[in-house]
């Protein structure tokens, strides 16, 4: 019997051992290859400064425009407290959080108008909103780990987005630099840090 | 189906063993065809892999899956591939690839120290191997000198020669551990093939910290390079050739190999001495899948030894917040340990254990420690500055002692080229519990001398594979208990000789891959010597 097989088929997120459940197909339905497009995507626009267009990963998911990528920065801004964002990263995330997770955009929205009437949230240790909004707070931890791990997305639907330019690198770049990345000549880390 | 693949020696399995005993055949002037399962992948791009994945824990994450010679994998999710049906899940990892699974390890390569070899007649547990250390001394040197290995010397091992490369410089962490530890605990310099000079053609160590589970740079040894070593000496490569069945002659000799391609396309390989290297998981199970009329329980298992004795470092760990910033990720992953637990009177009682000491980057497991507590703006930034700088990992390597029903069977269930997946029981005995109760009131000595807040050990009563795989193929003096004899040779079968971890009998308490490469360049001499004279 001669199976059809491409060589240069990549797997690595398919399991033939497992029973195909609903969350593989989901993955299907989005396609490896638009994932891979977003992966590829901050690496190569961070480096290149340019953008990538995705293709559209289903025909009935919403597509950012430029009213709710600005209502993502402004969110991540009040999140990271950080008043500068890189564009290119915050585009490439909120692409990937529209590809993970389901209504992304509704859920940002109710998100924005939440912490815009009730600025008294943000000013507490850590996020803890009321029981009634518990989707909105894991929707900020959500975008808060695409900022600080460059990772949306669980299971087989979990999306690097930038692994470099992550807020979490840039807080300890004085110190250390990303794994796989050179630290210095052979020796150099015996000096206290 | 190609019916005209022959060499003197045909080697199943291009991981650092196979390779190093190919590569030895090969410059000795036989003729050698080497089978491997996986494809053959560069060292960058599985580097971008690594950058661009998802799961940059799980070290199987960059290596390319695919169901022709599938690997298990645990991320996102179990793929099953291991079927699991002891009290202790045995979740091994290997990669099957050009180069197998040493793509993704520290280089961590230790010496057994004496003892470990006369476990039995020593302290009246476990197994006496059928060698002793000094028949090995040897042996072990020719291998450092292959990998670059650097180490503290005074280690338990004792040396004929001194290194053949200088240790990589200790990082900060590593002297200040030392220095706080001292004098109850004694950390030493691991030993490990990792470059302080260019050595080979490949650079020093310039701190990359992603040893595991890929170096960037090749400054560490590991078995890509020994199958490019191969290549590169006149060894036969075929890739993405799965082997799936021995075939014998009437006297039990091994006539040839049956291999499948990745479409499927059957191919049977002769030679006059087979070599198995396909690690101590797919060696057993090829065995397993090689019956026939006289040899109905597979080829090797007349008494039934193939599989048993399943052994790795059933392993606990630990981590803390240390009282002053040592900041890990700075240097090698993987540096030093502690090593006054691996052998003593004590070993009558529990099992012995070597207490590894990562100093492998905190950033990532802290920032999704902390955006799980609800950190955010500054304070969060504070805190993964805080966490990250101070956090210590500490695990062990623990001797487990070898069971036969901790074994490796063939499950009923098939992978997409029809061969059946493996099914593996584990369970771990008293004396490794009794070890690790040891283990962790010494993690709780060292937490208390580091000035530790926020201690974590793992769950009582689990424990974590260190990947190192020995016993299904335990060379021994009797045929009714092993499997091989004290060169790796099948004892039923005249030209079948097996290399790789498996046939150790026993585990130690340290990487078990230095004393693998040894044996394997022991069981080419052997080839050597008896193909020669005859
Ligand atoms: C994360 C990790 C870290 C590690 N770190 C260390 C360390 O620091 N020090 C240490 O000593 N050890 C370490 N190890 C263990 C080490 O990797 C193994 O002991 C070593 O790779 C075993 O070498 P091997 O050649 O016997 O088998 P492998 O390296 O597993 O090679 C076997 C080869 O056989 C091939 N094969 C399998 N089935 C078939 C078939 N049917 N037909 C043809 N080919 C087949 C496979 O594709 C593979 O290439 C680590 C392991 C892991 C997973
Ligand atoms: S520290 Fe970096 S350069 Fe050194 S061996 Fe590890 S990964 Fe390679």
């Amino acid at each position: 019997m001669k199976r059809k097989h491409s060589r240069s088929k990549d797997l690595t997120a398919e399991n033939p051992f497992a029973v195909i459940d609903k969350k593989e197909k989901n993955m299907k339905q989005y396609s490896r290859r638009g994932v891979l497009k977003v992966i590829g995507l901050v690496g190569l626009t961070s480096m290149a400064g340019k953008m990538i267009p995705l293709p559209r990963a289903n025909a009935a998911m919403v597509e950012p425009n430029a009213a709710l990528l600005a209502n993502f920065i402004q969110v991540s801004r009040q999140l990271t407290l950080h008043e500068t964002l890189d564009n290119t990263v915050s585009e490439a995330l909120c692409h990937a959080l529209n590809m993970t997770q389901e209504r992304f955009f509704e859920g940002l929205t109710q998100l924005k108008t939440l912490l815009d009437a009730n600025p008294d949230w943000l000013e507490q240790p850590v996020l803890r909103f009321p029981e009634a909004h518990v989707d909105a707070e894991t929707l900020a931890k959500n975008i808060l780990g695409g900022w600080y791990n460059g990772v949306v997305g669980k299971g087989y639907k979990a999306i690097c987005v930038t692994y470099i330019n992550t807020l979490a690198n840039k807080a300890v770049s004085d110190k250390l630099v990303p794994p796989s990345f050179s630290y210095g000549p052979c020796g150099s880390w015996a000096k206290q840090p | 189906m190609n019916n005209n693949l022959s060499a003197d020696v045909v080697v199943i399995g291009a991981g650092v063993s196979g390779s190093l005993l190919a590569t030895r055949l090969a410059k000795a002037g036989k003729s050698v065809l080497l089978l491997e399962s996986g494809p053959k992948v560069s060292r960058d791009a599985l580097v971008e892999r690594f950058r661009a994945s998802a799961f940059k824990s799980d070290f199987m994450s960059p290596y390319p899956f695919s169901e022709m010679a599938p690997q298990p994998r645990y991320t996102p999710e179990p793929n099953g591939y291991l079927q699991q049906t002891g009290p202790h899940a045995f979740n091994a990892q290997y990669i099957r690839m050009f180069g197998g699974t040493s793509w993704h390890w520290a280089a961590q390569l230790w010496r057994y120290v004496p003892n470990d070899f006369r476990q039995h007649s020593q302290y009246g547990i476990g197994k006496d191997w059928p060698i002793a250390y000094d028949d090995l001394e040897d042996y072990y040197y020719q291998a450092e000198v292959i990998a670059g290995v650097g180490g503290a010397p005074d280690n338990g091992s004792p040396r004929a020669k001194p290194f053949p490369m200088d240790a990589v410089p200790a990082s900060w962490l590593q002297q200040r551990v030392t220095d706080r530890l001292a004098p109850d605990f004694t950390v030493l310099d691991d030993c490990t093939g990792r470059n302080s000079r260019s050595f080979d053609g490949r650079p020093a160590c310039c701190g990359n910290n992603n040893c595991m589970p890929v170096c960037p740079i090749d400054a560490q040894y590991h078995g890509g390079l020994a199958a490019a070593q191969a290549e590169a000496s006149g060894v036969n490569i075929i890739t993405e050739a799965v082997a799936y069945k021995l075939e014998h002659d009437i006297q039990g000799n091994i006539v040839a190999v049956w291999y499948y391609d990745w479409n499927k396309v059957s191919h049977r390989v002769t030679g006059k001495t087979f070599v198995l290297s396909a690690n101590a998981i797919e060696t057993p199970k090829l065995l397993l899948m090689s019956v026939s009329d006289k040899f109905p329980q597979g080829i090797a298992n007349a008494r039934d030894n193939v599989g048993r004795n399943l052994c790795d470092h059933p392993a606990i760990g630990v981590t803390f917040d240390v009282d002053e910033p040592i900041w890990p990720g700075r240097g090698p992953v993987s540096p030093c340990s502690i090593g006054q637990f691996r052998d003593g009177e004590f070993r009558k009682e529990h099992a012995p254990f070597r207490i590894d000491i990562s100093n492998a980057s905190q950033v990532a497991s802290v920032t999704k420690e902390l955006l799980q507590q609800g950190y955010f703006g500054k304070k969060l930034e504070e805190q993964i500055q805080f966490r990250a700088a101070r956090r210590l990992s500490i695990k062990n390597a623990m001797e487990q002692l070898p069971d036969p029903n901790n074994r490796v069977t063939l499950s009923s269930k098939k992978d997409p080229l029809g061969l059946p997946t493996p099914e593996l029981y584990w369970s771990v005995g008293e004396y490794e519990q009794r070890g690790a109760k040891v283990t962790r009131d010494n993690y709780d000595a060292i937490a208390a001398k580091l000035g530790a807040t926020n201690i974590k050990h793992s769950k009582e009563g689990e424990f974590s594979n260190r990947q190192h795989i020995t016993g299904t193929l335990s060379m021994g003096l009797d045929p009714a208990s092993s499997v091989t004899d004290a060169f790796g040779r099948a004892h039923d079968h005249e030209n079948l000789f097996m290399v790789g971890t498996g046939v150790m009998p026993t585990v130690g308490t340290c990487n078990v891959t230095l004393t693998a490469m040894a044996l394997a360049l022991r069981t080419a001499d052997k080839i050597l010597e008896e193909t020669q004279h005859a």
